[in-house]
């Protein structure tokens, strides 16, 4: 299939903190047959203003995006939050670009991973094998803003979820189901520093669920939820583990 | 009060509500009932009340004339004769007051909703609409033709124009409130009993 | 007045009771969830509710007036309030009008909104609360902390101890049939000795001029019928045009709120009954404004059913104590903020943004996007606080230039990495009080990858591999 410019849209914490969910991302596209570039220009995409109500840090952050990414046919990111700011919020931080060809074209042809996956590459199966106990965390971002499933609280088909689906096409792997179907980690940006308590607590919640369905391992196509709840398993020296679903696709798929 | 009633409506004409604001054109019959009877008995019971099927009237009067709920009253208010005697007469009173110490009271409703064990009562007929609430239980006596599926349809049959008060009713009076343990009978009637007759 | 943050700690400290919290309320969202999904056509009832609401609401002023023709025409007496001060003033002289002393009182959001209570407590009339959590909150003094549930926060033995020293109970009973048996009698006492009852409103239809109230307790419908007075009192917001349109708002209500299917009482009043004095008191306090503001009118919609409150994460874990407004939770906040963006600017900062309120929401109320957008408003009256901006100012700074990113991930990598763990996983930072912080890597993504991208090209294997362009 020809794709076009296909752009890489790693975000600040995968490039600084997490770059081997970067790295697994890179070589799972290449498996796939996908081509595509990784603009070294890119930094952020304003979440962490945004989400403190810095609007105006955030747009330049924004105006930057679109500069760096508006010529890709396609931008890909493996985090769900990271492009649902790109998708649901952009919106309200280019208020004079909202109406040009660009920002349109960026705000519905940004896709996180396993959408592209999915939606866009029509990938029904991984060929591969994850024989674990996986708890999948459907991050909120992910779930509610870009529709990856069906949240618990709407009444309509296709709970399961594309992610889901696409995780159950391993071999060996089996996906626990925990009590709260999707319940938030309680991460939440800067929410986890500035209402620490709260944050963790949930998250504490959040990793009991986990652990009384029989999960071996957390999965998550958000790298924040999981740095969120791996500090809080380390801390109380659970020997649960967290992944990102590309680790986990890649891994199999080697 | 006129100012402040012209200023309100004033500043209300200065919204700011975008989007389509004309009235939807809308129909959302409840498409998930198959059998309208079982689902209001079931309903209702689910709710801490009651339902009984009778062919008559007299019917009615034989399931309820052994029941405890009948046996146990000692000041019935009934507006059914057929369904029984009863031996205190609220319409006789003046007051509403008068009427807190009935055991049992029984009425006619208009309609039955099979969604939710809704029994619509009109009220009108009653001298004192606050017997509704006072009495300790209730026996509700509705025609089986009038059960509906759901609010949609109950409301569509309900005529408003001369109404001045109309109740549904749903299962006993309860509350939550305590630890959210369920107690049945809070300050309105401890017993519901729905008899549909035909 | 304490934060958000300080509070919610506090209610977190009492861990056992903090749980049983989270899950009560858990209990409720998920009985809401089964109820939801017996009705086949749920998305598309909010759907419609909304558009409703959103009709109603953009021609208010002529639902007004025709609820009020039809109201009065059928004996009803309609007055407006614009603010608390003067509905509490028209409720007392409509009660001293009558010589009332006694007032059997149902739950009404909108009287504790106007602090209705204390203003006639201090007139010389006496109050009671009948609905049996309001009743066990009056007793102990304190605030609701849900506005469906306002006792959520009370456990069975607390509400012991307050009926044994208000009611007389018995000591150390913690029973809630018994209590609740208890709390009948004495509040059936005070129904037959009220000469007035005040309730709010959940609905008032433009058609016909009726009032709609539900209650499971049945509080109300003895406060609206029994007393030759009663007043209702109701926000502008709750004329809906149509009788028809009951059929839509009623079937979300109770789902939404407890699960029911539809509560045990639904009072339809058109007019006073025969011998009865029957007062509308219709208020805006602030709903008109909220309705002009093109990024929040929405919040105006809400029907008060405290599912967003049942589904927040960090409600459950908070508490509505924890909220400084009298209306807590996500609904709360995006009322809050209307009303004094400066007391309330730790609010929005309360969530965490996971959308679920907004998706539980009957009326579909873009509850968690207003949320983040009261973030925005607080930054840019400048309430943020400095060393909050500043932080995000030098983090935009670095963003903002390639290089300085990188210098930026650069420096920090390296200190975390070189530094032992104890110095940042600890109590004095945020993030280490509770969690460890990620272990460092040696290099970033880019670095990373720009090698790997070289030792491909190098191999140059075959035409599928061109992403080392750049
Ligand atoms: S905002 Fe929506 S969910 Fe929350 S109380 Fe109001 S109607 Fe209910």
């Amino acid at each position: 299939m020809f794709l076009g410019r296909v752009g890489l849209f790693i975000p600040c914490y995968i490039d600084q903190v997490y770059p081997r969910v970067g790295m697994a991302t890179v070589r799972l596209l290449e498996k796939l047959g996908v081509s595509f570039e990784f603009p070294e220009d890119q930094t952020c995409c304003g979440q962490p203003q945004f989400n403190s109500g810095c609007f105006k840090d955030a747009a330049k952050l924004a105006g930057k995006m679109l500069r760096i990414f508006k010529d890709y046919d396609w931008v890909v990111c493996p985090s769900g939050s990271c492009t649902g700011m790109v998708r649901e919020y952009y919106e309200l931080l280019l208020e004079r670009d909202k109406e040009s060809d660009d920002f349109k074209h960026l705000v519905s042809h940004t896709f996180e991973l396993c959408e592209f996956l999915i939606d866009i590459l029509k990938v029904e199966t991984i060929d591969g094998s994850f024989p674990h106990k996986v708890g999948l965390h459907q991050s909120c971002h992910g779930l509610r803003g870009l529709g990856l499933g069906v949240p618990s609280e709407q009444v309509l088909p296709g709970r399961i979820g594309k992610v889901r689906r696409l995780l159950e096409s391993l071999r060996g792997i089996e996906i626990v189901n925990t009590g709260r179907s999707d319940e938030c980690c309680g991460f939440g940006g800067t929410f986890s520093v500035f209402e620490g308590t709260v944050s963790s607590f949930i998250g504490r919640d959040r990793i009991k669920d986990y652990e009384q369905a029989g999960a071996e391992v957390i999965v998550s196509y958000d790298v924040s939820c999981l740095m969120h709840l791996d500090g809080l398993i380390r801390r109380d020296k659970k020997p649960l583990k967290v992944l990102h679903i590309a680790e986990v696709l890649d891994g199999a798929a080697s | 009060m006129t100012d402040t009633r012209r200023l309100i409506l004033d500043r209300l004409r200065k919204h700011a509500i975008a989007g389509d604001t004309s009235y939807p054109a809308y129909s959302h019959p409840h498409a998930g009932i198959s059998d309208l009877r079982r689902s209001f008995q079931s309903v209702i019971e689910s709710v801490g009340g009651e339902c009984r099927y009778v062919a008559d009237l007299e019917a009615a009067r034989k399931v309820i004339s052994g029941s405890e709920i009948l046996t146990a009253a000692k000041t019935i208010c009934s507006h059914v004769k057929e369904v029984a005697e009863g031996n205190f007469d609220a319409e006789a009173k003046s007051d509403a007051h008068q009427c807190a110490d009935v055991d049992l009271t029984i009425v006619r409703g208009a309609l039955g909703v099979a969604e939710n064990g809704a029994v619509w009562v009109n009220a009108d007929p009653l001298r004192h609409r606050a017997l509704l609430f006072l009495s300790e239980n209730l026996i509700l006596v509705i025609e089986g033709r009038d059960i509906v599926p759901d609010m949609e349809s109950a409301y569509a049959r309900i005529d408003f124009t001369r109404l001045r008060s109309g109740y549904f009713i749903s299962g006993p009076s309860k509350t939550a409130d305590i630890e959210q343990c369920l107690v049945i009978g809070a300050h309105g009637a401890k017993s519901v009993l729905v008899l549909v007759v035909g | 007045m304490k934060s958000h943050a300080r509070l919610a700690a506090a209610f977190l400290k009492q861990e056992k009771r903090a749980h049983w919290h989270d899950q009560a309320l858990w209990y409720v969202r998920e009985k809401r969830d089964r109820m939801a999904a017996s009705v086949p056509d749920w998305e598309a009832l909010r759907e419609t509710a909304q558009a409703i609401k959103r009709h109603a609401l953009a021609n208010l002023p002529r639902y007004l007036e025709e609820f009020e023709q039809n109201a009065a025409a059928r004996g009803a007496i309609v007055h407006y309030a614009l603010d608390p001060a003067e509905h509490n003033r028209i409720v007392l002289e409509v009660l001293k009008s009558k010589n009332a002393r006694l007032v059997a009182k149902s739950k009404s959001m909108l009287s504790e909104e106007c602090g209705l209570n204390e203003f006639l407590e201090r007139n010389g009339v006496e109050v009671v609360e009948t609905d049996l959590a309001e009743r066990i909150i009056q007793l102990a003094g304190e605030r609701p902390s849900h506005i469906v549930l306002p006792s959520i926060h009370i456990r069975k033995e607390e509400v012991g101890e307050i009926f044994h020293e208000h009611l007389g109970t018995e000591k150390g009973e913690s029973d809630p049939t018994r209590l609740t048996r208890a709390a009948r009698t004495h509040l059936r006492e005070k129904f037959l000795a009220a000469q007035a009852g005040i309730s709010g409103v959940n609905f008032a239809v433009a058609e016909t001029g009726a009032v709609v109230i539900c209650t499971n307790e049945g509080n109300a419908d003895l406060g609206n019928s029994l007393p030759d007075l009663y007043i209702a009192v109701m926000g502008v917001e709750k004329v809906i045009p149509k009788t028809k349109d009951l059929g839509v708002f009623l079937r979300l209500l109770s789902r939404s709120a407890t699960g029911q299917p539809i509560s045990a009482y639904t009072s339809h009043l058109l007019g006073p009954r025969p011998g009865q004095e029957m007062h509308i008191v219709i208020v805006d306090n602030g709903r008109s404004e909220i309705l002009q503001r093109e990024r929040f009118y929405k919040a105006a919609f809400c029907i008060r059913c405290g599912a967003c409150l049942n589904t927040c994460p960090v409600y459950r874990r908070s508490g509505g104590h924890s909220y400084n407004y009298v209306i807590p939770g996500p609904i709360g906040t995006i009322l809050a903020m209307h009303r004094d963006l400066k007391k309330y600017k730790d609010m929005p900062y309360a969530s965490t943004l996971c959308g679920s309120c907004t998706a539980v929401c009957p009326v579909k109320i873009d509850i968690h996007r207003q949320i983040v957008l009261w973030r925005n408003e607080v930054v840019e009256a400048g309430h943020l606080g400095r060393a909050k901006s500043a932080a995000l100012k030098t983090a935009t700074l670095g963003m903002k230039r390639t290089r300085l990113f990188r210098l930026g991930g650069w420096t920090v990598r390296k200190l975390l990495r070189s530094l032992p763990p104890f110095v940042f996983n600890n109590r004095l930072t945020i993030w280490g009080r509770s969690r460890d912080l990620p272990k460092m890597p040696a290099q970033s993504f880019r670095a990373e990858y720009r090698a790997h991208s070289k030792s491909k090209t190098n191999l140059s294997e075959s035409g599928l591999n061109r992403e080392g362009r750049s």
